[in-house]
C-alpha cells in the first residue's frame, strides 16, 4: 500500500542533533556548517578539541571528573562526565521533538556520554534516533561499541550503525584516509538530511511527524538512504542509491518493515519518473510494508536536480542479540548479494 | 519397534522431519514437511524459535498418534554462512619405536579429540568434525588405522565451526519442543558423502546446492573432503533481481523464472503465461530472452564467486565434475551455464533408486529441492549403522542416551 498525505505544518517542529566526542563533534559540525534546518550542539569531555568546533552549542562534559583533558579510552569516564553535567544537557535538549544522537564508538566519550544521553532522552519521552559508527577492527574496540549499543538499545527508538570496515572495503585502495572518513561523515550527514528532508521542508504531498514518529517508533535497525538524479537519465542511479545502500550496517531494504521517501524536485520530473521511483522502490521493499510518500508537485526552487529522493526505514524491535549478531556477523568479502549482478558491474 | 532416530533439517524455507529406525536397510517410519516464513529461518539461521517448536512439536505429535516414539539419537541438518571450514591434525601415542603396538579405537577417538585441541575465534564452536585421512609413522593417507601396527598416529580432521549463538538457537528450538539433540550434521557434507558416488570422490567433485537463500558447495578429491562453505545468495536474489529490472512483486518473479527456467516453450504457452500474470488492464511487456539473461547472470555470478572461491583454496586443479542440487537447480540450463564456467562436466542430481525405494516414488519428497534433507537422512543413518568404518558421531561422543522427554508441552 502506498500512502500519500497532505501537508501540514511542520515547520515549527525542533530536530537537534547531538554529536558526542570526537567523532560525532566533526560529523555534527559538518551538518552545522551546511546549513540543514536543525539545531546542532556538541558534546565533548575535551576542552581543546571542542573548542575548536562549531555548532549552535558547544558543551564541555564532565569538567570535574575529567578536568577537561577527554575520557581517554575510558567509557566509565564519559560516562561519569555525562552524568555530572547532565542538567546541562538537558537544558539543550529537552524541547526537542526528535533527537539525533551521533557519536564514533569505540573510545571513552562516545562510548560512555551517549548511553547516559540515550537513557534521560528516553525519561524525557524525546523521540531519539542513534546514529553511530563502529571503530576499525585494527584498534580493536568493538567490544567496548558493542557494550554501548547494548545498553543504549534499551533507550533508544532505532539505531543506525555504520562500520568503519565496511567503508574502508568500499573505498578503492587509492582513495586517501581523509577520502574514507569522509564518507563515513557523508553517510551520517545523509541520514540527517533524509530526516529533515522527510518533516521540516514543506510540500503539496507530505509525510507528517506522526508518520516519522511511528516509523522510529518501530525500534530496531534503521534504513536511511538518498540517490540524486541530477538529469532525467540519471534516475535509475538515483533509486540504485535508495535500494542498495551498502554503507549501513546489518540492514537493507528487504529488512525493513515500513518506509517514508521524500522527492524533491526542480520542478521537470514528470509523472512517469515519479511513478517508476516509487514503483522501483515498492519493490524492492517487502510486500507487506506500508510506505508513504511526500512530493513537491510544484517542485522547490532550492534543489537544482531533476530529482532527489530520500528514504527512511525500520526494521522493527529486534533484541539486543539480533541486533549485535547482525552487525557482527563475520565480514567475509562476500559479494554484495543483493545488488542485481549487472547493476554491480555497471557500479565497479 | 526397533529403535528409532530422528533427524530435523533446517532448510531455508521449511523444516523437514524424518523419524526412522536404526537398522540395516533405512526405514523411514514417519516424515513431515513443514513451510516457515523467513521471519522464521533466514538464511538457515532460527529466528523464531516458538514457531519452529510449533513446526517440530506438530511433527512428532502426528507420528505418535501412530507409534510410540522415544527416539534414541536426534539429528540436526543445517547450514549457516557463518561457517568455517578448518582442517586440524591430532595425534596420539601408541607405542614405542622398539615395541609398535596394534593401532586400536580408542587411539583413533584420541588422535581425533586431540585434532580438535586448536584455538577457536571467541563466540564459535565446533559443530561437527570430519576425520579426514590418517597416517601412521611414515605411511601416509590411510582411510581406517584400526588394527596396523605403528608408533605415532596423526590424524587430519576436517572441523566445521559456527557461532554459538545460532547452534544453541538450533537446539533451543527443539527444546521448545520437547527433544534434546547434540548431533549437528552440515548439510553439504552429508550431501558430499551420500549424494555423490565413490567415483566422483575420488576423481573430484565439486558439489553445489542453491537454495532458496543460501547456496552450499563443496569439494571432495581423493575421496577426501577438501573444502565447504555456504554462501548467502539463492533462488530468491534471481526473483529480486527480476523484481528489481521488471518491477514486479516478488511472487510475479517466482512465477517468471518457474517458466523461462524450462528449456522449451511455445509462443502460445508464452503469451497465455504473460496474460495469466498480467493485471487486468496492465498487460505485462517481457521479453523472455532478457528474463533468461537476467537468470543467467545470477547463476554465473554464483559460479564464478565459486570459483574465485576454489582458486583462493588451491582447489581448482582438484575437481573433474560439478553435480548441482536444490530447488533452483530446476531451471533446466543451469548445468550449461555451470559448464560454462567452470570448463567441465556439470550434472544435475536427482534422487537416485536407493531414495526411490526408501520412499516409494513419493513425488513429494524425491525432488532435489530435499536434496539436503535427504542427505542428512542417509548420513545420520549411516553413521547409526556402520560399525566397522569410523562412526563420527561415536567419535565425537556426543550422540549416545542424549534424548528423550518428548511432548513436554
Amino acid at each position: 500500500m502506498i500512502t500519500a498525505y497532505k501537508k501540514n505544518d511542520m515547520t515549527s517542529f525542533k530536530i537537534k542533533v547531538v554529536g558526542v566526542g570526537g567523532a560525532g563533534g566533526n560529523i555534527v559540525q559538518k551538518i552545522y556548517l551546511s546549513g540543514l534546518g536543525c539545531e546542532t550542539i556538541i558534546l565533548n569531555t575535551d576542552s581543546q578539541a571542542i573548542s575548536r568546533h562549531r555548532a549552535h552549542h558547544l558543551i564541555t562534559i564532565g569538567k570535574t571528573v575529567t578536568r577537561g583533558g577527554g575520557a581517554g579510552a575510558d567509557p566509565d569516564l564519559g560516562k561519569k562526565a555525562a552524568e555530572e553535567s547532565i542538567h546541562d544537557i538537558l537544558l539543550k535538549i529537552q524541547n526537542a521533538d526528535l533527537l539525533i544522537l551521533v557519536a564514533g564508538l569505540g573510545n571513552g566519550t562516545g562510548s560512555g556520554a551517549s548511553p547516559v544521553i540515550a537513557k534521560y532522552a528516553r525519561e524525557k519521552n524525546i523521540l531519539t534516533v542513534g546514529v553511530f559508527t563502529l571503530p576499525f577492527e585494527a584498534e580493536g574496540k568493538k567490544d567496548v561499541a558493542f557494550k554501548a549499543i547494548a545498553e543504549m538499545e534499551k533507550y533508544l527508538n532505532t539505531m543506525v550503525i555504520i562500520d568503519n570496515n565496511v567503508i574502508s572495503e568500499l573505498v578503492s585502495m587509492e582513495s586517501s584516509v581523509k577520502d574514507a572518513f569522509d564518507l563515513v561523515d557523508r553517510v551520517v550527514k545523509n541520514c540527517v538530511e533524509s530526516i529533515i528532508s522527510i518533516v521540516q521542508e514543506a510540500s503539496d504531498v507530505n509525510v507528517d511527524f506522526n508518520d516519522l514518529k511511528s516509523l522510529i517508533s518501530r525500534g530496531g535497525l534503521g534504513y536511511f538512504a538518498k540517490g540524486i538524479a541530477e538529469k532525467p537519465e540519471d534516475v535509475d542511479k538515483a533509486i540504485e542509491s535508495v535500494v542498495f545502500n551498502p554503507l549501513l550496517t546489518g540492514v537493507t531494504i528487504s529488512d525493513v518493515k515500513g518506509a517514508l521517501i521524500n522527492i524533491k524536485s526542480n520542478g521537470d520530473l514528470t509523472m512517469n519518473h515519479f511513478r517508476e521511483i516509487l514503483d522501483k522502490i515498492r519493490a524492492h521493499l517487502p510486500e507487506k510494508a506500508p510506505i508513504k510518500y511526500g512530493l513537491q508537485k510544484e517542485g522547490d526552487h532550492r534543489v537544482d536536480s531533476y530529482a532527489e529522493i530520500y528514504l527512511i526505514g525500520t526494521t522493527g524491535k529486534r533484541t539486543t542479540d539480533e541486533v549485535i549478531d547482525k552487525i557482527t556477523s563475520k565480514q567475509r568479502n562476500w559479494r554484495n548479494f543483493e545488488i542485481p549482478p549487472g547493476v554491480r558491474k555497471h557500479k565497479k | 519397534m526397533a529403535e528409532t532416530f530422528m533427524v530435523v533439517d533446517f532448510c531455508s524455507s521449511k523444516v523437514v522431519t524424518f523419524i526412522a529406525e536404526v537398522s540395516n536397510e533405512l526405514a523411514v517410519k514417519h516424515w513431515d514437511l513443514e513451510p516457515v516464513d523467513s521471519d522464521t529461518i533466514r538464511q538457515g539461521q532460527v529466528y523464531n524459535l516458538e514457531n519452529v517448536a510449533n513446526k517440530v512439536r506438530k511433527s512428532i505429535e502426528e507420528f505418535a498418534k501412530k507409534s510410540k516414539f522415544e527416539p534414541a539419537h536426534v539429528f540436526i541438518g543445517f547450514s549457516d554462512p557463518e561457517i568455517e571450514f578448518i582442517t586440524s591434525i591430532g595425534m596420539a601415542a601408541c607405542g614405542t619405536p622398539e615395541n609398535p603396538s596394534e593401532i586400536t579405537e580408542k587411539h583413533i577417538e584420541q588422535a581425533i579429540k586431540n585434532s580438535h585441541t586448536i584455538k577457536i575465534e571467541e563466540g564459535r564452536s565446533i559443530a561437527q568434525a570430519i576425520p579426514v585421512r590418517f597416517n601412521v609413522d611414515s605411511k601416509t593417507d590411510i582411510k581406517n588405522p584400526k588394527g596396523m601396527l605403528g608408533v605415532r598416529l596423526e590424524v587430519q580432521s576436517a572441523l566445521i565451526t559456527a557461532k554459538k549463538s545460532s547452534l544453541l538457537n538450533y537446539k533451543k528450538a527443539l527444546e521448545k519442543a520437547g527433544i534434546i539433540a547434540e548431533s549437528l550434521i552440515y548439510q553439504i557434507i552429508a550431501e558430499l558423502y551420500e549424494l555423490t558416488t565413490k567415483e566422483e570422490r575420488e576423481n573430484g567433485i565439486l558439489f553445489i546446492d542453491i537454495g532458496r537463500d543460501l547456496t552450499n558447495y563443496g569439494v571432495m578429491s581423493e575421496d577426501q573432503l577438501l573444502f565447504a562453505e555456504t554462501v548467502p545468495v539463492g533462488g530468491i536474489n534471481i526473483n529480486k533481481d527480476l523484481r528489481h529490472y521488471f518491477h514486479i512483486t516478488l511472487d510475479k518473479a517466482e512465477e517468471l523464472k518457474k517458466f523461462y527456467s524450462r528449456k522449451d516453450y511455445t509462443d502460445d504457452e508464452e503469451r497465455e503465461f504473460l496474460n495469466s500474470i498480467s493485471s487486468p488492464g496492465k498487460p505485462l511487456q517481457i521479453r523472455g530472452e532478457l528474463v533468461v539473461q537476467y537468470i543467467t547472470d545470477r547463476l554465473t555470478d554464483i559460479f564464478e564467486y565459486i570459483k574465485e572461491r576454489l582458486h583462493q583454496n588451491d582447489l581448482k586443479d582438484k575437481i573433474t565434475f560439478v553435480k548441482i542440487t536444490g530447488g533452483t537447480s530446476e531451471i533446466e540450463y543451469i548445468d550449461k551455464i555451470a559448464e560454462k564456467v567452470f570448463n567441465i562436466t556439470s550434472e544435475v542430481y536427482k534422487p537416485d533408486e536407493k531414495l526411490e525405494k526408501v520412499f516409494s516414488n513419493n513425488e513429494l519428497l524425491l525432488t532435489n529441492r530435499l536434496s539436503s534433507s535427504l542427505a542428512v537422512l542417509l548420513f545420520a543413518h549411516r553413521k547409526l549403522t556402520s560399525n566397522k568404518e569410523l562412526s563420527e558421531t561415536k567419535i565425537m561422543g556426543n550422540v549416545k542416551g542424549i534424548f528423550k522427554k518428548l511432548f513436554s508441552s
